[in-house]
């Protein structure tokens, strides 16, 4: 499948977030967004899955536009887990991951939506906790938590914003492995908004990089991740050493306030 | 959102145009057989009985002791008041074979009125003494719910209702006449007694409730009393609140019409005994009234009257005690101890006890109250 | 391990999964069933009860004979079967749908609005019935006349006007406090929090209302709007049923259809959203049809507090946060707890009857003390 996105702007009241954006996303890709805090990486994941809808442009899935479409058929293709969620209450684990099954189900779920549920919450590690209350998990539990109802939700398109930013360095990597054999293996396309360039440089084909509500590079890891970039995105210097284990960044210098002393 | 609105919108309306069209369409139940007992209460509505009444409830003070005179507190199965002190009044007024339940205004359930086995329910016509929807429930369960205050103004006319409505035998009949005879004899005999006076009594008046300083106005029965012995109501034609007793009355509204020196007698009502009265004058909350300006005041012509003796049973006293504070003297023929005790052996027990205050007066010269009149039991 | 609060300690097979699931709902039915059971024998005691007290045996007769009537024999005394089907009967009827309703609906709001101290009447349905009935009391004579003291019959049955009014009135404005709500929140963005402070703006407005009639109303009429405030359940006939009964089954089924999707806000707006659901349709169905259940008991009742909280709360606690599970469950619950507090209040002070409210609000507050100093939230189901 294609994911057309064509000049979208988005904005909250009178404040402009996004201004001609424009991406294209298919199957079997792991895209990272990119960019500082408040160039609009989360309203570009929201938008994309119109769970607000854009202001200005078009998103189109194979040619048809997503804003006409049926809800439920959407949430089978799209998947969306934001920064933060909330959870009410009494709710398990098991019951918050077999949500992911909703688009497939009437009323009540099915025993194939309930084993889809359960090989979802065993991918992300989180089966041993089924019948603990979401809200009494850790921040990094949690995550896993709504990774696996997104698996569940078995889409084509995979949209997360920040999925990472509270797991641990084993959780982070195990993660980031979980969602690559997502997309080679499943062959599913991935929309990440990540912070971390380093994970962004190991794990993702494409990269989007946002700077004051625009586009400043989109393509391939490689040549969208470069030390200019760095240093004009997000006014660090930064080297970009490569040994055999692959490519990493190493900043050196900054321009801020405080003395740089690294 | 269409869907569910419309299903909501459209349950509404439906409810809403059922409801309007059955109330529009009101039917009275009348429902006249040829030899039925038929009577209007005093809410104006009109009660039939296919046969006359054996076995009543009753809802307060005033109809056992309608029941008392008529000689029909037997016939009471069951009856409810509000103390603990007018329970065991009303249980020695009916005479000991009727259950008298303790309750406050309408919260007495029906099941208990239904289980004595009444025919119907006497209750005063205040609403809150009965509310409408208990009264449909009673009326469903096959009891009648006739309201009469037995009490006031009304009281004559209620006590004939209940004759009627209980079959007008010729012992009802005789004991409503000998009560009525009595009680009229009493009353013509102080009112002629002020006739043939040859003292001068003119003036204004005026009569307060000692509860919240309520004052009676010229369509009030008690205003009425005093006006038959040759004063005039203060109030009068000021254009207040037109049922008799208000308290419509702002301070500033108040002193605008009535001029303090003009009122030449104040006569005070109330069941609270001495003190209160006496708190009354002094108290704020009733200086609308300007006590101490008053003529009233100032001539020592301030008197209170126990509430008792004022309206209802015993209301004959009032007219004795009247002349004796604006004439002077005692009534030939009828003295306030002797109707007393009549009226109390009428009713079985002392409602009216040994040594209560019937009278006192107050002034500038005494603002703590002497008593002028108190019944004094043989 | 910092991402392992607790522990995973074991990590069981899908099989294993696939039978916890199943046995979760098994035991929400068990729930559900004993509840019934135990509303239907709660409501036959409280048959038995009451000012006057009709032995269990003559009760059930009286029960009995209404279907076969050769076979079984007369109660002791002839009044018992009046009290019974024309006075209690339908009153322990009413008091069940009342605390069906209000377990439904508190339910509903609190899952809408993502917030477990939402109650029915937290966007002004309490207030705005309350000033409707308050309008008709004190004014209902200005507006309709010498009619307002007049009973009409219908079928057979005798109603009287005011208490009619008093019920249309309360109803139509209970109604009314909701589209409003609909229409200050009719922009699609908008968030709950904005839902909720709409229905504390209904609640100041219609309780200036309720101020300037008690003001206007003289001593009888107050007190009038004071017992109509308290709530109680005094003198219900057959036909409040028949009005009342369709009216809950329908949106109650309606509720329980709806129930499904209302799982899936709990997890936020966005993520709703993502999964199919139309957030705005869904709240603004699920608060309409929650505020036509309660307001077509309330304007029978008055306003009766604190179901619409407890209920929800002690099932979420026993059954967990699934609604299509805790809506009969807090239906039943509500029923209970209502069925419970009106037989105590039939009886505490006999011959007298205390309006309900009074008791849901001493229950209520024990209820919240124990809340707060007693049990946390359990670890896991």
């Amino acid at each position: 499948m294609r994911f057309e996105i064509k000049g979208l702007g988005q904005g909250y009241g009178d404040r402009t977030v996004l201004e001609d954006v424009s991406l294209s996303a298919e199957s079997g890709e792991f895209i990272t967004v990119l960019g500082p805090n408040g160039s609009g990486k989360s309203t570009l994941i929201r938008t994309i899955c119109n769970v607000m809808s854009p202001r200005q442009g078009s998103l189109e899935i194979d040619g048809r536009a997503v804003g006409g479409m049926d809800r439920k058929e959407l949430a089978r293709i799209v998947s969306y887990v934001p920064q933060t969620c909330a959870s009410f209450g009494y709710t398990t684990v098991f019951e918050t991951v077999l949500m992911g099954r909703r688009p497939y189900s009437e009323w009540s779920y099915s025993e194939d939506d309930i084993r889809k549920a359960i090989d979802a919450m065993k991918v992300m590690s989180v089966d041993g906790l089924h019948d603990r209350y979401v809200s009494n998990l850790s921040g990094g539990q949690m995550q896993r938590v709504f990774i696996a109802r997104s698996l569940a939700q078995d889409p084509e398109f995979y949209l997360f914003d920040e999925p990472t930013s509270s797991l641990d360095l084993k959780f982070q990597l195990e993660s980031m492995n979980i969602m690559r054999s997502m997309v080679k293996e499943r062959g599913s396309c991935l929309i990440v908004a990540l912070h971390d360039l380093n994970l962004a440089l190991r794990f993702s084909d494409k990269v989007l990089v946002l700077k004051d509500s625009h586009v400043y590079d989109f393509g391939p890891v490689s040549e969208v991740i470069t030390p200019r970039m760095i240093a004009e995105v997000y006014g660090v210097r930064a080297d970009i050493v490569e040994n055999e284990r692959g490519r990493y960044i190493q900043p050196y210098d900054y321009i801020g306030t405080v003395p740089c002393d690294l | 959102m269409m869907n569910g609105k419309i299903i909501a919108l459209a349950a509404v309306a439906v409810i809403v145009v059922a409801g309007l069209g059955t109330g529009i369409w009101a039917l009275s139940n009348s429902d006249n057989g040829s030899d039925a007992i038929q009577i209007v209460d005093g809410s104006g509505r009109t009660i039939t009985s296919e046969e006359p009444l054996s076995k009543v409830f009753t809802v307060g003070n005033n109809s056992p002791t309608a029941m008392r005179l008529l000689g029909l507190n037997g016939s009471v199965v069951g009856a409810s008041s509000t103390t603990d002190s007018s329970v065991a009044m009303v249980q020695s007024v009916l005479g000991g074979q009727a259950t008298v339940w303790k309750s406050s205004a309408s919260n007495l359930s029906t099941e208990t009125v239904l289980m004595t086995d009444a025919d119907a329910v006497i209750c005063p016509v205040k609403s809150m003494t009965m509310s409408a929807d208990q009264q449909t429930a009673l009326e469903r369960a096959g009891v009648l719910v006739i309201r009469l205050d037995c009490n006031g103004d009304s009281m004559f006319d209620d006590l004939r209702k209940l004759m009627v409505l209980f079959g007008d035998t010729e012992e009802v009949h005789a004991a409503f006449d000998a009560y009525n005879t009595y009680y009229q004899d009493v009353v013509s005999a102080a009112l002629s007694a002020a006739e043939s006076s040859t003292e001068e009594v003119t003036g204004d008046f005026m009569a307060c409730l000692v509860a919240s300083g309520w004052a009676y106005n010229e369509v009030s029965a008690f205003g009425g009393l005093i006006e038959r012995f040759g004063i005039t109501n203060v109030l009068k034609g000021k254009g207040f609140d037109t049922s008799g007793v208000g308290n419509s009355y702002t301070t500033d509204g108040f002193r605008e019409v009535v001029d303090p020196s003009d009122v030449d007698y104040i006569l005070l009502r109330s069941d609270k005994g001495l003190d209160a009265v006496y708190t009354m004058i002094t108290d704020s909350s009733v200086e609308y009234m300007e006590c101490e300006s008053t003529s009233a005041y100032i001539n020592d012509r301030m008197y209170y009257l126990h509430s008792d003796i004022c309206s209802g049973a015993y209301g004959c006293v009032a007219y004795l005690i009247l002349y004796k504070i604006l004439f002077g003297g005692e009534v030939e023929g009828f003295s306030e101890d002797a109707v007393i005790d009549h009226i109390n052996r009428l009713m079985g027990t002392p409602v009216i006890a040994d040594g209560t205050v019937l009278c006192a007066w107050y002034g500038s010269s005494d603002t703590s109250g002497t008593v002028l009149v108190t019944y004094d039991a043989p | 391990m910092e991402n392992n609060v607790g522990g995973e300690v074991s990590r069981p097979g899908a099989e294993e999964l696939v039978e916890v699931y199943a046995g979760w709902s098994r035991k929400r039915l068990v729930f559900l069933l004993s509840m019934s059971l135990g509303v239907a024998v709660v409501s036959v005691l409280a048959l038995c009860v009451g000012a006057v007290d009709v032995p269990l045996a003559d009760t059930v007769s009286v029960l009995f004979r209404g279907l076969m009537p050769g076979l079984i024999a007369e109660p002791s005394n002839p009044h018992y079967a009046t009290i019974i089907t024309e006075m209690r009967a339908p009153r322990i009827v009413l008091t069940v749908l009342t605390g069906v309703s209000l377990g439904i609906a508190g339910m509903v709001m609190q899952g809408l609005l993502r917030n477990p101290l939402v109650s029915p009447f937290t966007l002004g349905v309490s207030t705005a019935s309350s000033f409707g009935a308050a309008m008709s009391i004190v004014f209902g004579t200005a507006l309709f006349g010498t009619a307002y003291y007049t009973s009409f019959s219908i079928l057979g049955m005798t109603f009287s006007f005011s208490s009619f009014s008093t019920v249309m009135m309360s109803f139509v404005f209970g109604l009314c406090s909701i589209a409003i709500v609909l229409f200050l929140t009719r922009d699609s963005n908008v968030s709950r929090s904005t839902v909720i402070l709409s229905g504390v703006i209904i609640s100041y407005i219609f309780q200036a209302g309720i101020m300037f009639a008690k003001y206007a109303s003289d001593d009888d009429q107050l007190r009038e709007i004071a017992l109509w405030m308290m709530g109680g359940l005094s003198n219900v006939t057959w036909s409040t049923i028949v009005i009342v009964l369709p009216v809950v089954l329908v949106c109650g089924i309606y509720l329980e259809k709806l129930s499904s999707d209302i799982n899936v806000l709990s997890s936020g707006d966005d993520v709703a959203r993502n999964l199919g659901i139309d957030v705005r349709k869904l709240r603004n169905r699920g608060l309409v049809f929650s505020t036509l259940i309660t307001t077509v008991c309330i304007a029978f009742t008055g306003i009766i507090g604190f179901i619409g909280l407890m209920a929800p709360h002690i099932c979420r606690m026993l059954i967990g946060n699934d609604s299509r599970y805790l809506l009969p469950a807090s239906a039943l619950m509500g029923a209970a707890i209502l069925l419970i507090s009106d037989t105590f209040s039939r009886v505490v002070m006999r011959p007298e009857e205390l309006p309900v409210g009074i008791i849901m609000y001493i229950i209520g507050g024990i209820f919240f003390i124990w809340l707060v100093c007693g049990k946390k939230l359990g670890d896991r189901a």
